[in-house]
């Protein structure tokens, strides 16, 4: 009997401390489970993406207590200035709005998209966030966000809507509701070295993919050099969409309607296999990921690179980051027109919020002051407000500046020629159809044909899915 | 009274199994029944009012699907190929440290490296090593004259295929190695001995007395890596070295089910794939009792004869 009382006891023990150990600190907020994370200094520092931080806790936010917010911002700059600036701005808006308390966590860029889906499905959505590009589509389509027309139109009165880029307010809308408001834009841009350019012969920078070519058989005769390094992996989706803008294609016709087999693609793809099969670019290529372009580029190996802005290169403190150059947009000859990939990125807020008026006041302010985080948290990219651009900062550092002269106002959003992001989007960005189409042209396929009509498929595919 | 208490201990000790059963029934039985209920219905993340029940239509859809059967092809290879060569690799170093040789300890915790590094670490590792550029391994072969080009171990689909299944077994090796190595501890030397005595070769001894004394620890542990590896080790080593490219050509069913569950939400379908390997393996597993029950009934009609 005593034996038998002793075991049930132990056991009972055993389960209560399972029970605690799993939900102590649960805020229980409108997040749903997971652990609270009312703590700024935890969660700063490139530390944070543990995913594990539900929505805001308290109670109702008009009862006169704070509003608690949970702010989940993504590692846009450098681990060792982007967080202590982002903590600086949410303490700036704390102490400006007793009544509303942001806790920021920044999340890392690796599986930020399955963070987010776990996080979102599972009701342990923060409040307000930034992330990825379709994130406004992807959550409204899957009606996890909230309606932000109400700022855009005090904007409107303030005549501070004028400060965003062409249609990338109506990019962000799905269904008539504003699912978020674009904060950052971000140009591919073909990053060079002058020295190099010098070196070769070059003296008038290229602004044709005929002329680039030129340019890349000199700098490969004259220095021995690969001329241009490129990523492979899921970054070369988006170099090669680049590609695809410069010659006026595009993965869908300015209705939205999935059209990938074009004759502009297959010039574009040829294009790849052009650069390939002449040795422009690196034979690897299908495995350079965003660190191997900076090792090219730091090694001496490669002359040019096309990606993302090389801020890490150029802060680099190596010798050759002074001699760092953005080319302008390249066009092609039966296109005309110079354009390039530019990532305009939403800020959202999430219908699991208990907040939801306090939320659209953090983004409002977030937007409005937001200059700091390129300015001293070295933010890779731009802001959308044109206004913050004429800040000294974006004019002295002349590889900043030449990026904004020379890729910025040809920049076009990911889904050009359409005007609004389609839910399609994320399948094709996610299983990454762009980033597999060049692989298989820089591993060799010269089946250009079907190669195209192969992911011409899977995109229709996507499209089917999804409406 | 006798029977009072038996039963009273019976009672305690299943009472302390309670807390197992719970964690396993929690950790095991729900995600597995939940994962076969949700691969018979349409459940989409990106679709709110999706998970209608659809009987086997998942499954009917995936076996259309050429992309799948290319996929099963990949990860049928790339385990059968893991397993045999981590096996012959770590019955090679098991023979090899079963013998009194200087150092023996030494060698033996160095052989068990791999095990231990993390995944993570070891992908990231390889990933530089196996570099076209800057890796050490085309450095030092361009450097010694045996290549004049680099070779392209992670940008060529065929060499992809290669390197990851190269990495696997370098990770999978060990454990083989040290199964193995307990197996032959336990063989006894005085048979040895007595095949010596006789003449028997070093060849013979190994065919016809060290592998035959190692067949069942050998059909449990090949039979655990191909689980393993088939599961588990395709996804980590394949995820984390290639990511399923170069243009999906060290796509694995667990990589397929992944993207296709996060990407297109499209979790029912997902869940179908899981579904099938779940299948797969069970029909290895019940081919491999298949076989150990009929050569048991073999051995035993064997030694029945033998009596009379």
């Amino acid at each position: 009997m005593k034996r038998a009382l002793l075991s049930v006891l132990l056991i009972v023990a055993m389960l209560t401390i399972a029970a605690c150990g799993g939900n102590s600190g649960n805020s229980a907020g409108s997040g749903g489970s997971g652990e609270a994370g009312s703590a700024n200094s935890g969660n700063i520092g490139g530390t944070g993406g543990t995913g594990g931080t539900g929505g805001s806790g308290g109670n109702g936010g008009n009862s006169g207590e704070v509003a608690e917010l949970v702010f989940w911002d993504m590692m846009w700059g450098r681990s060792d200035s982007y967080p202590t600036t982002v903590q600086k701005l949410v303490e700036q808006f704390n102490n400006e709005h007793p009544n509303i308390h942001v806790t920021v966590q920044i999340i890392p860029w690796d599986n930020f998209y399955q963070q987010f889906l776990t996080a979102v499905t599972s009701g342990a959505a923060p409040d307000v966030s930034t992330g990825g590009f379709s994130q406004s589509i992807q959550y409204a389509a899957m009606d996890e966000l909230i309606d932000l027309s109400s700022i855009v139109e005090e904007w409107k009165a303030e005549g501070f809507d004028a400060n965003f880029p062409e249609g990338s307010l109506e990019l962000h809308q799905y269904n008539g509701m504003q699912a978020g408001i674009p904060w950052i834009i971000d140009p591919r841009v073909i990053t060079y070295r002058k020295d190099v350019f010098e070196q070769a012969g070059i003296t008038e920078l290229p602004s044709t993919w005929e002329e680039f070519f030129e340019a890349a058989e000199a700098i490969k005769s004259k220095t021995g050099m690969t001329p241009l390094v490129i990523p492979g992996d899921r970054d070369g989706a988006q170099v090669f969409l680049s590609m695809l803008f410069e010659n006026g294609a595009g993965i869908t016709d300015e209705n939205g309607n999935p059209n990938f087999v074009t004759k502009g693609v297959e010039e574009t793809l040829a294009y790849v296999q052009t650069l390939y099969e002449k040795g422009y670019i690196f034979k690897g290529t299908a495995s350079y990921t965003d660190t191997d372009m900076d090792s090219k580029l730091l090694s001496g190996e490669a002359a040019m690179s096309y990606g993302a802005l090389r801020t890490t290169v150029y802060n680099s403190g190596d010798p050759i980051a002074e001699h760092l150059g953005v080319l302008p947009s390249l066009k092609s000859k039966s296109d005309g027109t110079p354009r390039t990939l530019m990532w305009i990125n939403p800020i959202v807020v999430y219908k699991q919020t208990k907040y939801p008026e306090e939320s659209k006041i953090f983004v409002k302010w977030w937007v409005e002051h937001m200059l700091p985080l390129f300015t001293e948290g070295a933010a890779n990219g731009y802001p959308a407000v044109k206004a913050m651009l004429q800040d000294e900062y974006f004019t002295r550092e002349p590889y900043i500046e030449e990026a904004i002269r020379n890729a910025v106002p040809y920049g076009v959003p990911p889904v050009w020629p359409a005007k609004n992001l389609y839910t399609a989007w994320s399948i094709i960005e996610g299983e990454n159809y762009l980033g597999m189409a060049l692989q298989e042209v820089v591993t060799g396929n010269t089946n250009l044909a079907g190669i195209m009509e192969k992911y011409d498929k899977m995109i229709q595919q996507a499209f089917n899915e999804t409406n | 009274m006798n029977e009072g208490l038996m039963a009273r201990k019976r009672i305690a000790g299943y009472s302390m199994l309670i807390p197992a059963t719970v964690l396993f029934l929690l950790i095991n039985a729900f995600p597995l029944v939940y994962g076969l209920v949700l691969s018979m219905t349409d459940m989409n993340y990106t679709k709110p009012r999706s998970g209608k029940f659809i009987g086997l239509e998942n499954f009917r859809s995936l076996l259309g699907d050429s992309e799948f059967w290319s996929v099963m092809g990949f990860t049928i290879f790339y385990t059968v190929m893991v397993v045999l060569f981590s096996y012959a690799l770590g019955l090679q170093l098991a023979v090899l440290l079963n013998k009194n040789i200087k150092f023996r300890g030494l060698f033996r915790a160095a052989a068990l490296l791999p095990w231990v590094i993390p995944a993570v670490v070891a992908a990231e590792n390889w990933r530089w090593l196996l570099n076209d550029q800057l890796g050490l391994i085309n450095r030092t072969l361009m450097r010694i004259g045996v290549i004049h080009e680099p070779i392209l171990f992670l940008a060529d689909p065929d060499l992809a295929r290669l390197s990851v299944i190269l990495v696997a077994v370098w990770k999978s090796y060990p454990f083989m190695m040290v199964v193995l190595l307990a197996g032959l501890q336990s063989v006894d030397n005085e048979i040895y001995e007595a095949a010596c005595i006789d003449g028997a070769s070093r060849t013979r001894i190994f065919w016809h007395i060290t592998m035959p004394m190692l067949k069942p620890i050998s059909m449990i542990c090949v039979t655990l890596m191909a689980l393993w590896t088939f599961n588990t080790l395709s996804f980590d080593n394949i995820y984390l070295l290639t990511q399923g490219g170069p243009a999906g050509s060290t796509y694995v069913m667990s990589i397929q089910s992944y993207y296709i569950a996060i990407y297109r939400g499209k979790i029912g379908y997902a869940s179908a794939i899981s579904v099938m390997m779940m299948v797969i393996i069970a029909l290895t597993v019940l081919i491999y009792w298949i076989s150990q029950l009929a050569a048991a009934r073999k051995t035993l009609s064997r030694v029945g004869e033998v009596n009379g």
